[in-house]
């Protein structure tokens, strides 16, 4: 049973079965087709349309009820198929003798046996080198144009390089438009965007296939959490940020910039485009079944050959046309090819930028997880945390990306929506930008320092000893497949520990030595601050050894609850030496309190330099006594006899002691944040390693 | 195959049905489908002209007819014919060999 539907076809009232109108509507696009290249195609495909109204209409004075498959399949056997059509053409131009005037059409060489690479004049973006390439495959010249652009994101200049040299050295020719299959989004069969059954159907294999590859990553990763429920092992969780992490951020955005890359196939002409109907099924069917494909292969293999040989002849060539010409046009033309080159280089750096800083906060984005529970201090901050990532870095990167892409595969902008989205999610990730940065900044805008003092346990010491008795400290967690410095910080759920301390030395007002810790932390007012200063966690002892000498223990690190949030914690220690008195630092003081962001490696002999914290805090060499001076300044006992030079080379003049020695809460300006100084960068640094 | 339908619309103002039945008519095997667009070439060459004819059964059809241009055009055609038909046929027929 058929339904019969009523058409009216060039002005007559016809009754059709309904797969005989689907396909006499393909017949007609497929045609339409073919005539692109036609000056009056429209006019054309009326002439035929109306022919064959008129054979339908005869059809039905004849007695047929109506028009059937059978019948339209005979009046197109008689008017041809667009290919059948294609061939008739080919051997009457090949049986004309004289070159033929009224012929308008470019004479299209795609349909001679052997393809010749040209660079494609009439569809191109920039040099037309990708469709050139497409055509001479014959594929879908956007694949060929989003493989461009993804390999130039990852090859750093090769392929653009490669494309610019296509450029010049492959000669242009007015080629005809791809014919076959194209890539679009498939509206009728789709899951979420059809993307898939786009793909699937362009490649002609089934849409399940393409959606597994795309939701393997995810699924695994479903898996692996589950997994981690039971096993939290470090092995476990390397696995899965190695593998599965990067591959399913991987696949859910490639299907994304997929989804706003390709167009929806929405007419009926599109979907048979997609399906490749436009070039016949039964015809690639056969094509397919008699081998062709291998022996297309084949001969695919010798152009390849021939064309190399020709490519080198045609360099050649052009050289030697470099040499004799030096025509104004031509500098012209060298001069414009340079600016389209430093436009490619200029687009492709910004691109590579762009793509690795996006690379670098996905990834990075894993390994600094932990660390996010110590950023921010409230789930309003946390929300415009994330806003702030998605909003405002990861949507102009995925923007451009699109925008790129689309430009390049020619996409039509029948989507203005797409740009003003964009950028309303831009401007809404400025909002969100600035929000966080104003409720971060203000957890910065109070300071406090909390000083304990430690009771020194014999006030007529004369030699302080300086030591860490702890072991360096080092990351707990496994960051091992990083190659990063694992010592002088600690990460864990709920307290981060560091140990770039601080240690200053002033001479004491009096005879006897004394020593401060101070806690330092920023907060958005001054109580806030302070709690959060009385919340770093760190020990100093102080031991008698002998009658003269006092030990002092100072602990590894000072460790941050999570709870409280990193906002600038500091520690520095005070030590007092009387004028006169002695004062001795281990080498565990240098060597174990070092922060992490001063160690710089060196690559000669592979061990940590850490010039930086001998240059700006701490210079005092180890094992060596130093004596305080009259005048505030620690030297070294060996050097105090020949008159030698200071070695403490402090800038700041040495703070008047402090009167209040009790713990007491001090307001800073808001505006000095220094310990930031100290630690921000090396978090970052750590963020983004 | 110009020639032919150039042949076929001098002989009188011809629609392309008839064009079409005529050559078959003649055992010239034609798609129709590469009639149309030669036709409209031809006619964008202003080599044929048409108007339309109020037919029996539905719309109007489209006649053509050869402007003065085409008039030449087929003249030259018909030189161009006769001369390579001669010229096969020299060929195709048995040639004296006393040379």
């Amino acid at each position: 049973m058929k339904k019969i539907i009523t058409i009216n076809l060039s002005g007559r009232v016809l009754q059709i079965e309904e797969p005989a109108y689907e396909q006499l509507q393909q017949y007609i696009a497929s045609l339409r087709a073919y005539f692109s290249k036609e000056e009056s195609r429209e006019e054309i495909i009326n002439d035929i349309e109306g022919r064959v109204a008129e054979q339908f209409y005869s059809l039905i004075q004849q007695g047929a009820p109506c028009i059937t498959e059978q019948h339209l399949s005979e009046i197109i056997a008689a008017m041809g198929k667009p290919e059948e059509l294609a061939d008739a053409e080919m051997a009457e131009s090949a049986n004309t003798q004289e070159e033929r005037p009224l012929n308008n059409q470019s004479n299209p060489n795609t349909k001679t046996n052997k393809r010749e690479f040209f660079r494609d004049a009439n569809n191109k973006v920039l040099g037309g080198v990708a469709s050139g390439i497409a055509n001479y495959i014959g594929i879908d010249p956007a694949i060929i144009r989003i493989l461009l652009v993804l390999f130039s994101f990852s090859s750093f200049g090769i392929i653009a390089f490669g494309y610019i040299l296509l450029w010049i050295v492959i000669p242009a020719k007015e080629l005809e438009d791809y014919m076959g299959r194209r890539i679009y989004r498939n509206p009728d069969d789709r899951v979420f965007a059809g993307v898939a059954s786009g793909i699937a159907a362009y490649y002609n294999i089934s849409a399940r296939n393409i959606r597994l590859v795309f939701l393997a990553p995810v699924l695994l990763q479903i898996l692996f959490s589950i997994l981690n429920v039971f096993d939290d092992s470090a092995l476990a969780e390397l696995i899965f940020n190695i593998s599965f992490g990067s591959l399913f951020g991987f696949s859910v955005v490639l299907y994304i910039i997929l989804w706003l890359i390709l167009p929806t196939a929405e007419t009926p002409y599109q979907k048979m485009e997609m399906r490749g109907e436009t070039i016949n099924l039964e015809k690639i069917r056969q094509y397919v079944s008699e081998g062709g494909v291998n022996k297309k292969m084949e001969e695919w293999g010798k152009d390849v050959e021939l064309t190399a040989k020709q490519l080198s002849a045609r360099v050649e060539a052009l050289a030697m046309e470099a040499k004799q010409k030096s025509s104004g046009s031509k500098l012209l033309r060298i001069v414009g090819l340079f600016f389209k080159v430093i436009f490619v280089f200029v687009f492709g750096g910004i691109a590579i930028v762009l793509l690795i800083a996006l690379l670098a906060l996905l990834f990075g984005g894993v390994v600094s997880w932990p660390l996010q529970h110590y950023i921010w201090s409230s789930s309003q901050q946390q929300v415009l945390a994330w806003a702030t990532f998605a909003l405002f870095l990861l949507v102009p990167v995925i923007g451009f990306i699109i925008w790129l892409t689309r430009r390049l595969i020619n996409t039509k902008t029948g989507h203005t929506y797409l740009s003003w989205t964009f950028g309303g999610l831009w401007a809404l990730g400025w909002v969100a930008l600035t929000l966080f940065a104003a409720s971060i900044s203000k957890d910065f805008s109070y300071k406090s320092k909390k000083i304990e003092n430690i009771a020194m346990p014999s006030a007529s010491a004369t030699k302080m000893l300086v030591t860490v008795t702890e072991p360096e400290l080092e990351y707990s967690g496994s960051f091992s497949w990083i190659d990063g410095d694992p010592t002088g910080w600690d990460l864990t759920k709920d307290t981060l520990k560091l140990s770039n301390i601080l240690i200053k030395v002033e001479p004491s007002g009096d005879t006897t030595y004394q020593l401060q810790v101070v806690r330092m932390a920023n907060g958005k007012d001054q109580q806030d601050a302070g709690d959060r200063a009385d919340l770093i966690n760190y020990h100093v002892v102080a031991n008698p050894v002998g009658e003269q000498q006092t030990l002092v223990d100072l602990g590894n690190s000072y460790a941050i609850p999570a709870m409280s949030k990193y906002r600038g914690q500091q520690v520095k220690i005070i030590i007092r030496v009387p004028i006169g008195g002695k004062i001795n630092f281990d080498k565990s003081v240098r060597s174990k309190l070092s922060s992490f962001e001063i160690k710089i490696r060196h690559r000669n002999d592979n061990r940590y330099d850490r010039y930086d914290w001998e240059e700006h805090d701490f210079r005092y060499r180890s094992n060596i006594d130093y004596i305080m001076g009259a005048d505030g300044e620690l030297k070294a006992s060996s050097e105090l006899d020949s008159g030698g030079e200071t070695l403490n080379l402090e800038s700041k003049p040495p703070a008047p002691p402090t009167p209040d020695t009790q713990k007491k809460a001090m307001l800073l300006p808001p505006n000095k944040i220094y310990p930031i100084e100290a630690c921000g960068p090396s978090l970052l640094r750590l963020l983004l390693r | 195959m110009e020639f032919c339908i150039l042949s076929v619309i001098k002989r009188g103002e011809s629609y392309p049905g008839d064009i079409v039945d005529e050559m078959r008519a003649s055992g010239l095997q034609i798609l129709e489908g590469t009639l149309y667009p030669l036709l409209t070439r031809l006619k964008n060459a202003e080599m044929l002209s048409y108007r339309w004819v109020e037919s029996p059964t539905g719309p109007p059809r489209k006649y053509f007819s050869l402007t003065e241009k085409g008039q030449l055009f087929y003249q030259d055609l018909g030189r161009t014919w006769e001369e390579l038909s001669f010229a096969v046929n020299k060929i195709i027929s048995p040639k004296p060999t006393n040379l």
